[in-house]
């Protein structure tokens, strides 16, 4: 594998131990410092850890939260939980999309941005909410509003 | 010891940063040096203070001026006025009904609450064990593990009558004395801090703001069963909770509240942090333990239950957020004193997160058996921009929606399964006449197909009917048939999943067929959505 | 930070650590209300203040809340002072820095009230 990766899967690995009930969460130390989970990352932990890489599969497949393919530069959350959809959740993720010209879930062409849904970011408060790079949390949002928001990024 | 004569409390709870809560505290503590006013001024971070809508916000004591809406930009004023010249700067109180309010407490908001769990949220600097033990935290441990045995301890917890807040009401006194009373050398208590209701925070800013608090009832929950090790199963999607966890347990550790021998017995305990990664599944206790083993989410048959066999196998203790929340205030003040609040049969407080249509949005707390119409228009403020109140959603996604005719209701354990509808974790979400009911349940039956864990037959495959025959409705296809079919469908899904998703799973659907079958009848006979939200692509 | 070792010493730590949250609690042995509001005399009142708040540290006296207050109408001369204590409100008109300082220490410490400077009096 490219010796570039496995520093930051052992770092985690030794954080937390080859226990398989450790998996989960080497997996989440993983992602947060490559982006993602190449394959070759999941075989050398398949390896390291003693499971097998179905069982991984099975897991990181399991969760929303991993992801398999690189992603976008920038990530967009729009919130689709209750209190984001009765507030019109749901017309924020249509202007983002239009925007962008792309679907939900689907990344730009140039790779530049990508745009999901989340069941709320405990915001609710705020609602409708949209979150960038998961950490820039916008609330209280219009369509106009969030098209500003997304233009700044661009 | 230093003292400082004005504490300047900021809200730094995720809705209020999200707001720019961080940009006004620089500014503040620019202002501050400017003024040569840091040795007299003291900024304290807390967590949510509740009126989450009116952030990002602060109160300033002694004398408890509470400032909403701030910008950066205020913070010179503030400093000016206030802090030099004790002026309050009115043009940033709270203002509702032409009325304006100088402190929380004045607040109609606030007037109609009881604090219990959120007690110390906004209150107290959740990053300073010290401020946390001033308000007499890690007392009720203390008094516990060197005054009580765990059956006296057990007792109390029974007495009070405290239930679980998860969901389901489980006594948890009971819980706790099935787990005692198992014969194992290992034990664990699980903090379930999931909280996969879509629209609901209540769990979140209690982590945020008083972390230790939950420490402390898990440490309890330890000695009353006999566990050692606890964990807490924590939603990714919660950073900052996470942060706060982190620091509590380490301060903890530090301070000898936590890890072997406490404070000087032999009892010893810890807790260690797990994060979720997405799978709405993993709230339910058992998929919870599976993933906390690092495995699929999938839930596994009951019995055996946690208590007898639960993670790693070993007896195990799953409790909610807000349940271990309320544990050292019942060692604290006694069972009697929790049942002053709520009813009979629910005693104690709950806290919600009340969003959606409604002028004061926000986390609130309130006794058991509270009327509806009291949340929504005493301390929610009624309906924004003159529309008016069509129903009111509880549970999330296995709960169902209370109408207009019931806004009397108790909000209690006992009152709303008679409606249809659950207690849930505490997310309750307020519709106006804009939102179509139909559209509502599709919404709630669209999440649970996404996260059902695939596992069952009627929850993975019954769930997608109902949806199909939703989308049928939904754009003007739909025949008298269907709604029968919905019903008949909801209720073998009901009865034949395998876990508590699939098993409420079409609630959602069940309760607005119940109290809004009008609606559907407009979608299916008239091809109207009387909301105007459906797109109804097949006019009559 | 240290290890907690047994119960008293939690006890004791939570005394301590309460004296530090005076400002936001309700209850305090001692409420100073200093006026600051005139333009004229923010200076002088200014000066007041942080004699009093000097005098309290030099003290170690924690057991108080300091609010600013607005004149207090004619018949009181600015700087005024007035101090709550014992269920009594004591007020001290037209007031030095070093006054400021006898009046903590006799009558907030000690809970002696300095009666030649009294203006007026009142029961909570
Ligand atoms: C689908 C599903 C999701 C659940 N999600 C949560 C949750 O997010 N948080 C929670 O505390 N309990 C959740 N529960 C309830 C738990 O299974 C369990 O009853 C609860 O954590 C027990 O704690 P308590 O007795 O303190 O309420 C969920 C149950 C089901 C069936
Ligand atoms: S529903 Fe969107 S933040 Fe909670």
């Amino acid at each position: 594998m490219e010796s570039e990766k496995i520093p930051a899967v052992d770092k985690e690995i030794r954080k937390w131990g080859t226990k398989h009930e450790s998996l989960i969460q080497v997996l989440h130390g993983t992602q947060e410092s490559l982006g993602y989970l190449p394959e070759e990352v999941l075989t050398y932990i398949a390896k390291k850890m003693n499971v097998s890489l179905s069982k991984i599969y099975g897991v990181v497949t399991f969760y929303n939260f991993f992801k398999l393919t690189k992603d976008a530069e920038h990530v967009i959350t729009t919130c689709l939980g209750t209190a984001c959809y009765v507030k019109g959740g749901e017309a924020i993720l249509n202007a983002l999309c239009n925007r962008l010209d792309i679907k939900p879930n689907e990344i730009t062409k140039d790779g530049r941005f990508t745009v999901r849904t989340v069941r709320c970011v405990g915001c609710c408060g705020f609602a409708p909410v949209m979150v960038v790079d998961g950490k820039d949390i916008h609330g209280k949002l219009t369509p106009e509003t969030a098209i500003d928001i997304l233009e700044k990024y661009m | 010891m230093k003292t400082y004569r004005i504490h300047a409390l900021v809200c730094a709870g995720t809705q209020c940063l999200a707001a720019g809560g961080n940009g006004f505290k620089d500014a503040l503590v620019e202002e501050l040096k400017q003024h040569g006013l840091t040795e007299e001024v003291l900024i304290v971070e807390t967590g949510c203070m509740g009126s989450c809508q009116l952030g990002p916000r602060m109160v300033v004591y002694p004398e408890g001026i509470m400032y909403t809406r701030l910008s950066p930009e205020d913070a010179k004023e503030i400093v000016e006025e206030d802090f030099l010249k004790g002026r309050p700067v009115t043009r940033l109180l709270w203002k509702q009904d032409e009325k304006q309010f100088l402190t929380l407490h004045e607040t109609p908001f606030f007037a109609k609450q009881t604090r219990i769990v959120l007690r110390n949220c906004g209150f107290i600097n959740p990053e300073d064990i010290t401020e946390c033990i001033a308000q007499g935290g890690y007392e009720s441990l203390a008094r516990c593990i060197t005054e009580m045995t765990p059956k006296d301890v057990i007792k109390i917890i029974k007495d009070s009558g405290l239930r679980g807040r998860g969901g389901a009401g489980f006594p948890t006194g009971l819980k706790w004395e099935l787990a005692n009373k198992q014969i194992s050398d290992t034990k664990y208590i699980i903090c379930n801090a999931d909280e996969g209701d879509p629209g609901a925070y209540m769990n979140r800013s209690v982590l945020e703001g008083d972390p230790h608090s939950v420490l402390e009832g898990m440490a309890i929950a330890g000695y009353a069963v006999g566990a050692q090790k606890g964990f807490i199963y924590i939603r990714a999607e919660y950073p900052l909770a996470i942060k706060r966890l982190e620091i509590a347990i380490k301060q903890a550790r530090m301070s000898g509240l936590l890890g072997k021998g406490i404070l000087g017995t032999n009892f010893s305990f810890d807790v260690e942090l797990r994060m979720g990664a997405g799978a709405f599944v993993c709230g339910e206790e058992t998929a919870l333990i599976n993933s906390t083993e690092g495995k699929r989410g999938e839930p596994r048959k009951k019995p055996p239950y946690p208590v007898e066999s639960g993670l790693f196998g070993k007896p195990t203790v799953i409790n909610n957020v807000e349940t271990l929340a309320n544990v050292s205030v019942i060692i604290e003040k006694g069972a009697d004193f929790f049942r002053q609040f709520g009813t009979d049969k629910s005693p104690g407080t709950k806290a919600f997160s009340l969003v959606g249509k409604v002028n004061i949005a926000g986390l609130i707390e309130v006794p058991l058996g509270t009327p509806l119409r009291t949340i929504v228009f005493d301390i929610g403020g009624g309906i924004p921009e003159g529309h008016t109140f069509k129903a009111a959603q509880t549970g999330g996604p296995s709960g169902g929606v209370i109408p207009a005719k019931h806004l009397d209701i108790p909000m209690d354990y006992e009152n709303l399964p008679q409606l249809g509808a659950i207690m849930g974790s505490g997310g309750l979400i307020v519709m106006d006449e804009t939102s179509c009911m139909v559209d509502v349940a599709k919404f709630f039956l669209k999440f649970t197909v996404d996260e059902s864990c695939g596992k069952c037959v009627p929850c993975r495959e019954g769930t997608r009917q109902m949806l199909n025959i939703l989308e049928k409705i939904t754009s003007g296809l739909g025949t008298m048939e269907d709604l029968d079919l919905l019903e008949k469908l909801g209720n073998v899904i009901k009865q034949t999943s395998l876990c508590g998703l699939g098993q409420t799973a079409p609630n959602p659907v069940l309760s607005t067929l119940r109290h809004f079958r009008d609606e559907y009848i407009a979608h299916v006979k008239d091809k109207v959505c009387p909301a105007n939200v459906c797109s109804m692509k097949a006019k009559k | 930070m240290e290890k907690i070792k047994s119960i008293d010493e939690l006890r004791r730590l939570k005394e301590q650590s309460q004296a530090f949250l005076k400002t936001r609690q309700k209850d305090v042995k001692v409420k100073i209300y200093i006026s600051v509001d005139k333009e004229e005399n923010t200076n002088a009142s200014r000066d007041v203040l942080l004699a009093v708040l000097d005098e309290l540290k030099e003290r170690d006296f924690s057991d108080f809340q300091i609010i600013e207050k607005a004149p207090m109408g004619s018949d009181i001369k600015e700087p005024f002072m007035a101090l709550e204590r014992d269920d009594l409100v004591i007020y001290y008109s037209n007031i030095t820095p070093n006054m400021a300082r006898e009046i903590i220490v006799s009558h907030a410490i000690k809970g002696q009230i300095v009666s030649d400077w009294v203006s007026k009096r009142s029961n909570l």
